[in-house]
């Protein structure tokens, strides 16, 4: 590469990067210093225990642990900011740009997959990995399609063992077949990247709007909170909403109407849809253990559904935290609807604000802990039941944490608060497994614990965001319309 | 004049350390119709978010309708329409049940008034069934306005109300603003860079600048009275003359800006040497908040 071309690179890596998001970086820089400060601890415990050093798996750690600092850097920070720079003016524009974006979107996908690779210490699992980097750096740029990249790898064990012929999994597990995926693979990792930085003309023009849409859903830091704020909600679950809606206008309750000011993706009918499709999911795979009952694949299925239910589970937070987004998203309207005689002056507003949103918090929380236990419960008896809601319960808690706040000067719920949120929940897992263990079982007596512990810190969470609220100025418009 | 409908006193705003509205004084009487002109950024819609107390004063007060504006009554927020910059809100909704919305929200909805302006700017079945967001800047503007105008309110506060219109949809909210809006002795309050629009609908003017408003009056007068007078810098007094809007030095002449044409500046105009200049509003518009 000529000094020119590094001198494109290290600019470009600059302005997309390195400028743009500094306090991820930092964090991310802290982050894998932190990681990498244990691999001598490691090391000293094997030593002492075992008399050997195992260097190469050191080594493994270390490369594990830049892949996965490349990893977060180059799909979450570059890949998108690469998008952004890459408008249709710039491609056609700007001079070199878009061939060293391409460049530097490719060289980072295989850059980061040859570093997890070797990390995993197996060659053949270079075309999944390649395939589940893609896929996430392509969801990241917008294009949620690309799930399936994601899903395919975590799914092979099975698809390996009961799907596919075996003569054609063991063609692909030789050096031969490995190589002809990896090819394959560069070749459409190549391809979607063109596609993810075309080069200017009416395709790129029309694509363009709604892509970033797409991405800002996805709280991308270069770009404004999108303007339509029914994000992922389908069509049934939208005509929901408007069912509701013309029910709460007949019978005017202020409480209800300042809700629908936040628009439908704070309201609780957002999430019918993707409960229903998440329930259909499970019963699927249920199912299929039915007809195909061999043990392996039972085991793979109950694993990928306390896996699959307990992030159903924290998708009590994450819907939670919508209403947070809405908050920011919708302070136009706000300010409409403060104007209006119904909103009530500030303190009643507030309350009913507050009253509204735990309303939904509630009762998201119970409809999906309804839910999960139940298919905890098919999938896996009593024991994977106690789990289950044990997990519904810390996400229920998280929610709660972040639901009220003082709107009028913040209404985004902060990186340092969902840090310290992270902190916590983590404390609370710990204290629960402390107590397990104090309790005589570690494994029995985990859950209740934990469940006791969520429940409590909720209510007091509860207690205190209450206070703060009403203690608040007027919620609306939130930040002061920014 | 009767007491004010709107009252702004020493009102101050800043951002960080950008002095946004620094200690303002503004009345406005009911029935009246002012234009407030400005430069980009110079706050026009701070000063018309803070009025409406959507935003906190860092100083001073504002009262409308004799309350204070961070604690109006239900019956006082009945009485105020207002039109946002940005018209691409509730975009989640379609017109009508954005419509039906506030309509829930008001105790009076003028229905037969919101028929007659959606059936007269083009919002017929299809469109009204149709998504705010997939609406052209234009049609989410209209509507904004049907919205701010459906329950006959008293106050009407109006953000750059035609940026997105045509010449023909300019021309239609003009008159309907004339025909209904100022005819009921509505008062109304509108900001706008347009200012041929301004020629022919706003009473009177005023100008926002540094923070204050610099100069206001009736529209007809100040574009009568506003004149350039190119005087010799030796003849000028040092002091401020009567109707000065602000005075420039150019080489040996000094560019002086009147908004009236008062003795002093009818003395200076016999003098040999003085040059004196109409203005048009955009002139007066540049000079005054240069």
């Amino acid at each position: 590469m000529s000094a020119a071309a590094l001198h494109d690179v290290h600019r470009i890596w600059n302005v997309s990067t390195l400028q743009r998001d500094p306090r991820t970086i930092k964090f991310l820089n802290g982050f894998a210093l932190l990681l990498t400060a244990a691999i001598p601890i490691v090391g000293g415990v094997s030593l002492v225990r075992e008399h050997t050093l195992p260097l190469a798996l050191l080594l493994r750690i270390l490369v594990g642990i830049a892949g996965f600092w490349m990893t977060v850097v180059w799909v979450w920070l570059f890949v998108p900011a690469a998008v952004l720079m890459n408008s249709a003016s710039n491609a056609r524009l700007m001079p070199r740009q878009r061939r060293r974006l391409l460049q530097m979107a490719f060289g980072g996908w295989l850059l980061v997959t040859l570093a997890l690779t070797t990390a995993f210490g197996k060659w053949p699992v270079f075309p999944l990995v390649g395939m589940y980097v893609l896929g996430f750096a392509l969801m990241r740029a917008g294009n949620l399609q690309a799930v399936a990249l994601t899903v395919v790898p975590g799914f092979y064990p099975l698809l390996s063992k009961q799907v596919l012929p075996a003569t054609l999994v063991q063609t692909l597990s030789g050096d031969a077949g490995l190589l002809a995926t990896s090819g394959l693979l560069m070749a459409g990792a190549a391809w979607s990247m063109s596609r993810l930085y075309p080069a200017a003309g009416d395709r790129h023009l029309a694509m363009r709007g709604e892509q970033l849409k797409r991405m800002s859903r996805s709280g991308h830091a270069g770009l404004a909170a999108p303007r339509d704020s029914h994000g992922f909600m389908t069509a049934p679950g939208l005509r929901l909403y408007a069912a509701i809606l013309r029910r709460d206008c007949r019978v005017p309750r202020p409480a209800r109407m300042a809700m629908h000011a936040l628009g439908p993706m704070a309201h609780w009918s957002a999430w019918t849809s993707t409960i229903a499709m998440l329930v259909l999911l499970h019963l699927a795979g249920f199912a299929f253990v039915l007809v195909r009952g061999e043990a392996a694949t039972r085991d793979f299925i109950t694993g990928f559904s306390w896996g699959g239910l307990s992030g159903l589970g924290f998708m009590i937070s994450f819907g939670t935290a919508q209403v947070r987004q809405q908050v920011e998203r919708t302070r136009g309207e706000q300010a409409l609807l403060l104007l209006t005689p119904l909103a009530g002056d500030k303190p009643l507003l507030n309350r009913r604000l507050a009253a509204r949103m735990l309303h939904g918090a509630l009762l998201q929380w119970a409809a999906l802990t309804l839910t999960v236990v139940a298919l905890g419960t098919l999938f896996g008896g009593a024991d994977l039941m106690l789990r289950q809601f044990a997990v519904c319960c810390l996400g229920g808690q998280v929610a709660l944490a972040s639901l009220f706040g003082d709107f009028a000067r913040t209404p985004k719920l902060g990186v340092s608060k969902g840090v310290l949120l992270g902190v916590l929940t983590l404390a609370e897992v710990a204290l629960a497994a402390g107590l397990g263990w104090l309790s005589g079982s570690l494994a029995l007596w985990t859950w209740p614990w934990l469940v006791a512990i969520s429940v409590a810190a909720a209510a007091l969470q509860v207690r205190h965001g209450w206070k703060v609220m009403l203690a608040a100025p007027v919620a609306f418009p939130a930040g002061r319309l920014g | 004049m009767s007491s004010p409908l709107v009252q702004l006193s020493s009102v101050s705003k800043h951002f960080g350390s950008q002095r946004v509205l620094d200690g303002l004084d503004w009345q406005v009487a009911p029935g009246q119709v002012i234009g407030l002109l400005g430069r980009n950024g110079a706050g026009k819609s701070t000063l018309l978010e803070c009025m409406l107390g959507l935003r906190e004063l860092d100083g001073g007060r504002v009262a409308l309708f004799g309350e204070a504006s961070g604690a109006l009554s239900e019956q006082a927020r009945a009485r105020i329409g207002y039109v946002p910059q940005k018209p691409d809100l509730f975009d989640w909704l379609t017109p009508d049940q954005m419509l039906d919305y506030f309509k829930a929200m008001y105790p009076r909805w003028n229905t037969a008034k919101v028929e007659g302006l959606l059936s007269r700017w083009g919002f017929d079945a299809l469109m009204r069934g149709k998504q705010i967001r997939k609406m052209s800047g234009g049609e989410q503007q209209r509507l904004a306005i049907v919205r701010a105008l459906a329950h006959d309110p008293d106050l009407l506060v109006l953000d750059e109300p035609v940026s997105a219109l045509d010449p023909v949809g300019r021309r239609e909210f003009l008159r309907e603003l004339v025909d209904d809006v100022i005819e009921r002795g509505t008062t109304v309050v509108f900001s706008t860079h347009i200012l041929s629009d301004l020629e022919r609908v706003a009473f009177d003017l005023a100008f926002l600048r540094d923070g204050k408003i610099a100069l206001q009056g009736q529209t007809d007068a100040l574009i009568e009275g506003a004149r350039r007078v190119l005087v010799p810098a030796t003849m000028l007094p040092d002091r401020k003359l009567e109707g000065e809007v602000r005075r420039v030095r150019e080489g040996a002449m000094v560019s002086l800006i009147v908004q009236e044409q008062g003795g002093a500046v009818a003395r200076l105009a016999a003098e040999p040497g003085v040059r004196i200049e109409k203005l048009s509003l955009e002139d007066l518009f540049i000079e005054v908040t240069r």
